[in-house]
């Protein structure tokens, strides 16, 4: 197990460097150049532009800029802002709090009604329940998030009162973002609880359940919801690398000032250094997330065995 | 690396497989949000300090009350409130309320002093001292003297600095104290321009000590003698104001001489104008600062909400043709527009009034001149003369004329090649750029629409295949004709007819009758060779609630904020 850990970070170490790689090339790749991006419509001449670029390094051969980047990456320095100035690290950690509110409410939100919807339409296979969940299922996966964030924001905070529409002042500014980036998840989850619960729910050892005559609570709160939890633990784990990458959307329907927000200003304004940072702590939050799914994977399903 | 009892099942793919999928779902929202911020950015970037205007909101009888916190949306953040080191229009936004400058825009669009009292100019325009009124001071207590004036510029002109507003200060290379009271600007060329650039608030005094004390950070702490001072800055979220107790008012465009009526001022960031209706209408902001044409219409007349519309006018959208410029000697224009009638006929095919009434619902000005309306040597002769109403029958004259003749499938044609061309356009104005597509389809030609974000759009367009472009171009001073003339690409490469020379007589000339002159002069250079094909000059628009009282624009665009009031 421990052998196994060391050498799925071993593999996590190549990925992030090769993502942050990505990242650097792609970003240079896209048209746009930052400094010209500094002036508005109102450039000044070519050659004072020239200058800031040569300040910014931006006139270095892309390997060396690069290599630059790596080295000061590795040294825990992502670099300052192209435009506030700003160091990087401090700009994501002064938002990060507010997106991981953001997505653990969206987590906990997503589990609840996709376990709390699978587990009814498995109970009612084939019948009205589990059709209207199919139906409501489909449509949680199919409606855009922010078409979604904008009819919570006219019925929860326009109609009702009952929440704020925009901003992340309060924990409770984070409660419409949250519902509006769990239920895709909860559609997905939804659907893989029901197949599995079905599966399990016609299997011999439910059967000896209930013939036992245990109460129909233990049967499926105990026997058949133990198993259910493998294939929705996974899913749900692979699920928050989702959800960091729908608070992009979702933060800016909202005004949620989290990391999302940051990045895609950033992205516009092509501040390089803070979207490297932005992609580079998604993409090391999804490495790690994958990483501690595996490992609990073999927890919860003793079954499961490593070989490093 | 994971093995599993065969019989088990086996969640993992499936999980992938739908975790990708949903991935690339999200991946295309984000694009597309992307876009949308993009083009929320394009309508708040750039300056925005404005020449004199009115306001449509009817003047509140009531006398004002004090008291209470004014909540306003703005769709992006400010990077800093360093002025030397920004131009963005959001930061600008806020520069403006903490910041006073040395000299303020008229309703009537001269100059008068506000931290200056008054100024002179040398007879060669290169010289210019300005006389600081006594006893100003900082909203933390520190004075505001010659001292202060001379950190700021000289801390801009500084190349280490590497202010984004060094340019607007064109010739001008040192600043230079005489007495407490007293500087003196010194330029390499004389400059007609000086006092434009010195009335907008990139040029606002910073106290010198507070730069000193805070360094890089501060952007984040910034001191001015502004009517308002920060308060607060949740990143991302909202930035407070409060009155400053050391403002005095100078300017005769704000009424109220006292301490502003607000307790506050909060800037939510919402990137979303329709999340800024809905918390407008939820009632947790009071205002949203900059809205289009289409949510206006929504408002207008609406019980408990006001719109509020900047009539004059900064901006100018007007449509370019691909040019090329050779190392010396003439810029040229790329086929098909080489023929002026080809150029001529772009005019005639569209039917700009009602592009604004269908597309921007009337929020826009009819300009068929390349000064917005509401800048300095704006013509309205020179409108009436220069404007191209819709003929279709004489585009398709003047295109016939050119050579280019109607083939069957209605695609006009030359020595067998299809009059086609490639047109670019911001996202903003995507659903403008289709309309006028349409309606020079309608004359023979094929054109393919490219509607970029900001950022592909003004890196890309010179070395493109566009032959056309439409672009909307905002500045508060007549310069913005040499802005245009040098954007990089299109129009932005003209030096044809003597323009680069009529211009920089312009720049030159102080006398304002003769500067004038020389300004209309240039813009008739740039129409008499329909070097651009002017559209209309887009308006600006606030939505409030109407408890907000005196919520009217002032003269650099910005709300009057020391004169709003809310009522209880």
């Amino acid at each position: 197990m421990g052998r196994y850990v060391l050498a799925r970070i071993g593999v996590a170490v190549p990925t992030l460097v090769l993502v942050s790689f990505c990242v650097f090339l792609m970003l240079r790749l896209v048209p746009g150049d930052p400094v010209r991006l500094m002036f508005g419509m109102t450039p000044p001449p070519e050659s004072e532009m020239a200058l800031l670029r040569h300040e910014l390094g931006l006139d270095e051969p892309l390997l060396a800029q690069y290599a630059a980047f790596l080295d000061r990456s590795l040294h825990g320095d992502l670099g300052v802002s192209y435009r506030s100035k700003e160091p990087v690290a401090s700009m994501i950690a002064d938002r990060l709090p507010r997106t991981l509110r953001l997505i653990g409410l969206s987590l906990v939100l997503a589990a609840l009604l996709g376990l709390s919807f699978g587990i009814l339409a498995a109970l009612h296979s084939g019948r009205w329940p589990d059709l209207a969940t199919s139906a409501l299922a489909v449509v949680g996966v199919s409606i855009p998030q922010f078409w979604l964030g904008l009819m919570l924001i006219l019925l929860f905070a326009v109609r009702l009162h009952w929440l704020p529409a925009a901003g992340s002042a309060t924990p409770a500014h984070a409660v419409l973002p949250a519902t509006t980036l769990a239920l895709g998840n909860a559609a997905v989850l939804a659907r893989v609880t029901r197949s599995a619960m079905v599966e399990i729910l016609g299997q011999d050892f439910v059967r000896t359940a209930w013939a036992k005559g245990l109460p129909p609570a233990r049967v499926v709160g105990v026997h058949v919801l133990k198993n259910v939890l493998i294939p929705f633990l996974t899913l749900a784990g692979l699920q928050l690398g989702d959800l960091l990458s729908g608070a992009f959307v979702v933060e800016n329907v909202f005004g949620y000032a989290g990391i999302g927000q940051l990045g895609v200003y950033a992205m516009a304004q092509r501040d390089f250094p803070v979207t490297q940072g932005v992609v580079l702590l998604a993409a090391t939050g999804y490495v790690l997330v994958n990483l501690v799914v595996d490992v609990l994977y073999g927890l919860v399903d003793p079954r499961i065995r490593y070989d490093a | 690396m994971v093995k599993k009892d065969a019989s088990s099942s086996s969640p993992r793919p499936e999980g992938r497989r739908r975790a990708r999928a949903a991935w690339r779902r999200r991946a295309r929202l984000g694009v597309l949000a992307a876009a949308l911020l993009l083009v929320l950015a394009a309508c708040g970037g750039g300056p925005t300090a404005q020449a004199p205007s009115g306001s449509e909101a009817a003047p509140s009888e009531a006398a004002p009350v004090a008291g209470g916190t004014l909540t306003l949306a703005m769709t992006d953040e400010p990077d800093t409130l360093d002025p030397a080191h920004t131009v963005a229009g959001p930061s600008e936004g806020i520069f403006y309320f903490i910041y006073d400058t040395l000299v303020a825009r008229t309703a009537d669009g001269g100059f008068e002093g506000d931290l200056a009292s008054d100024w002179s100019v040398s007879d060669d325009a290169k010289t210019w001292t300005f006389h600081l009124r006594p006893g100003l001071v900082f909203s933390n207590g520190d004075p505001l003297d010659a001292d202060a004036v001379v950190f700021t510029f000289q801390r801009i002109l500084d190349p280490a600095t590497q202010a984004p507003s060094k340019g607007f200060l064109g010739p001008v290379e040192s600043v230079e104290k005489v007495d407490d009271s007293t500087v003196v600007f010194h330029l390499a060329a004389p400059s007609a321009l000086l006092l434009d650039n010195l009335a907008i608030s990139y040029f606002g005094i910073v106290d010198p000590k507070a730069v000193q004390a805070e360094g890089d950070g501060y952007g984040r702490q910034p001191v001015g003698s502004g009517p308002f001072m920060l308060k607060e800055w949740a990143t991302g979220d909202h930035i407070t104001l409060v009155p400053n107790p050391n403002h005095k008012e100078f300017r005769s465009t704000v009424a109220n001489k006292g301490r502003p009526y607000l307790d506050a001022v909060v800037f939510r960031i919402i990137p979303q104008v329709e999340t800024q209706l809905a918390a407008l209408e939820s009632g947790e902001i009071d205002a949203a600062l900059s809205v289009q044409g289409d949510k206006a219409e929504l408002y207008q007349g609406k019980p408990g909400f006001q719109v509020v519309v900047n009539p004059a006018s900064i901006g100018i959208e007007y449509i370019f043709f691909a040019m090329e410029k050779p190392a010396s000697g003439e810029s040229v224009y790329k086929p098909p527009f080489d023929d002026i009638r080809v150029r001529q006929a772009v005019g005639y095919a569209l039917d700009v009034p009602g592009i604004i009434q269908a597309v921007l619902h009337g929020y826009a000005v009819r300009n068929c001149t390349p000064m917005p309306t509401g800048v300095f040597a704006y013509d309205p002769d020179l409108n009436q003369t220069y404007c191209y109403a819709q003929d279709t029958a004489k585009a398709g004259e003047l295109l016939d004329a050119a050579g280019w003749t109607l083939g069957a499938d209605g695609v006009r044609q030359k020595d067998g090649k299809p009059l086609h061309v490639e047109f670019w356009a911001l996202d903003a104005d995507k659903d403008v750029a289709q309309v006028i597509q349409s309606q020079l389809q309608a004359v023979g030609f094929q054109v393919d629409v490219k509607a970029l974000d900001v950022a592909t759009y003004v890196s890309t367009i010179g070395t493109s295949g566009m032959n056309l472009g439409l672009v909307n171009v905002g500045w508060s001073a007549p310069n913005i004709l040499d802005i245009m003339a040098t954007l990089g690409f299109g129009f932005g490469l003209y030096n044809r007819n003597g323009l680069p020379e009529a211009l920089a007589k312009a720049g030159v000339t102080v006398d304002e009758a003769a500067r004038r002159d020389a300004y209309v002069a240039a813009q008739k250079i740039i129409l008499d060779d329909a070097a651009i094909i002017p559209l209309y000059s887009p308006e600006g628009i606030s939505i409030a609630s109407d408890k907000v009282m005196n919520f009217k624009f002032g003269p650099d665009s910005h709300i009057t904020l020391p004169d709003v009031w809310l009522k209880r």
